[in-house]
């Protein structure tokens, strides 16, 4: 028999690792691009079912324990990314379970944003959810704090699981973040093409800007872009990197040519 | 448990879940199932397990029954999400403590084959070829 669970090992310090994805902003011309993002990322020790940090959050989804991962994760990210340009925001996932139930939450990332030096105005909290039931008060009234700190919000995996209408409703977010299973293949079909569209539309008309998951390749930059999309996040621009990488990431770029602009080459 | 290596054509490249909390177990379980070319995943909670399905279809699950102290009846849980998600998928389920009760579930949650430890690998292996065979 094992002597501790999982949870208690993926609590200990130093377990998880912490990387950052760029979110990449580009002119309309697609003459330029800025690095207007970094997204924190925590995944488990490499060779456990914890390196996909999708199977990392459903186990603390299932142990019940979002809470104390996502305060884990978000001291991880937070201290990681005290060295990364101040003008680039960092953007963070949070369960709308932990936001609703951990009355504490938003308190300790405002503390620990400020032992760091990050300004909360530079946060952007992506709200993901999995269980269909939260404390709608109490929901809202961490969202409002959280927008009383100057921190964007962010709606993660819109359009699959619970990240719905009425979602949108309880989040008013800033930002429409489409999830990958729309990107990927979007060249090749129109009813994904369709969805994409109208969550850009609709995004537009709650005054919020929407990111692109997932694109890796400049095929998909063009049709995104077309399609009302105006910040991308995916492997054409840069896998999940240190935050010493992200620390020296190109931040600005002008008069480049599109084919010419991912940065993984 | 005896160990085997085959290489039947039915079983190159399925997914295998294999759920027990003894690591050793675990272990052999694991890489004789990967000599077999399954890819193998492994749990050794309950947890652990419902996260792996929740993102990952399998061929095969093999799990037993009582993980971690946990009751019965929370092993069955991994079997209902499996039966949930993935009706074609096979279950065997192993355990230590058969009981009327256990058969009577079992069968409840359409489990394809309940066995009791210890189990040699050569009838296991026969038993999940079997399986894959009859459900191609």
């Amino acid at each position: 028999m094992q002597s501790q669970t999982h949870i208690e090992t993926i609590l200990e310090p130093g377990y998880l690792d912490t990387r950052f994805q760029p979110i990449i902003e580009l002119a309309r011309s697609g003459e330029g691009f800025r690095t207007f993002a970094f997204e924190g990322l925590s995944r488990g020790r490499a060779g456990t079912n914890f390196a996909s940090a999708e199977v990392l959050f459903a186990y603390a989804r299932h142990k019940c324990e979002e809470s104390r991962i996502d305060r884990l994760c978000m001291t991880n990210i937070l201290h990681a990314a005290a060295g990364l340009p101040q003008h680039a925001q960092i953007s963070l996932n949070v369960h709308a379970s932990t936001l609703s139930r951990d009355g504490d939450f938003v308190d300790a990332l405002a503390m620990c944003a400020d032992a760091y030096g990050i300004s909360p105005s530079r946060l952007i909290i992506e709200v993901i959810e999995h269980a269909s039931a939260w404390d709608d008060i109490r929901f809202a009234h961490a969202i409002g704090t959280l927008r009383n700190l100057g921190a964007g919000i962010a709606l993660d995996d819109i359009g699959v699981g619970l990240s719905n209408y009425r979602m949108m409703i309880e989040t008013r977010p800033d930002y429409f973040k489409i999830d990958r299973f729309f990107v990927t293949g979007a060249e090749d079909d129109r009813y994904r093409r369709v969805v994409i569209e109208s969550i850009a539309s609709l995004a537009s008309k709650f005054g919020a800007r929407v990111i692109a998951e997932g694109v890796e390749s400049e095929s998909d930059l063009r049709r995104l872009l077309d399609l009302g999309v105006d910040l991308f996040q995916g492997f054409f621009f840069a896998m999940p990197i240190s935050a010493l990488a992200a620390a020296s990431f190109p931040l600005e770029v002008s008069g480049v040519p599109l084919q010419l602009q991912s940065m993984n080459r | 448990m005896q160990s085997v290596a085959l290489t039947n054509a039915s079983v190159k490249n399925r997914r295998m879940l294999i759920v027990d909390d003894e690591a050793a177990l675990l272990e052999t379980l694991s890489e004789h199932f990967a000599m077999m070319h399954f890819i193998v995943d492994c749990a050794s909670e309950v947890e652990e397990a419902q996260a792996l399905l929740d993102y990952r279809r399998y061929d095969v699950v093999l799990s037993d029954l009582r993980l971690s102290g946990a009751l019965i009846v929370d092993g069955f849980a991994i079997v209902r999400q499996v039966r949930h998600a993935s009706p074609n998928t096979k279950i065997i389920v192993l355990t230590g403590y058969s009981s009327p009760e256990v058969e009577e579930m079992a069968a409840q949650f359409k489990v394809d084959h309940l066995l009791c430890k210890p189990e040699s690998l050569l009838r296991l292996s026969a038993i999940v070829e079997t399986l894959l065979e009859d459900g191609n």
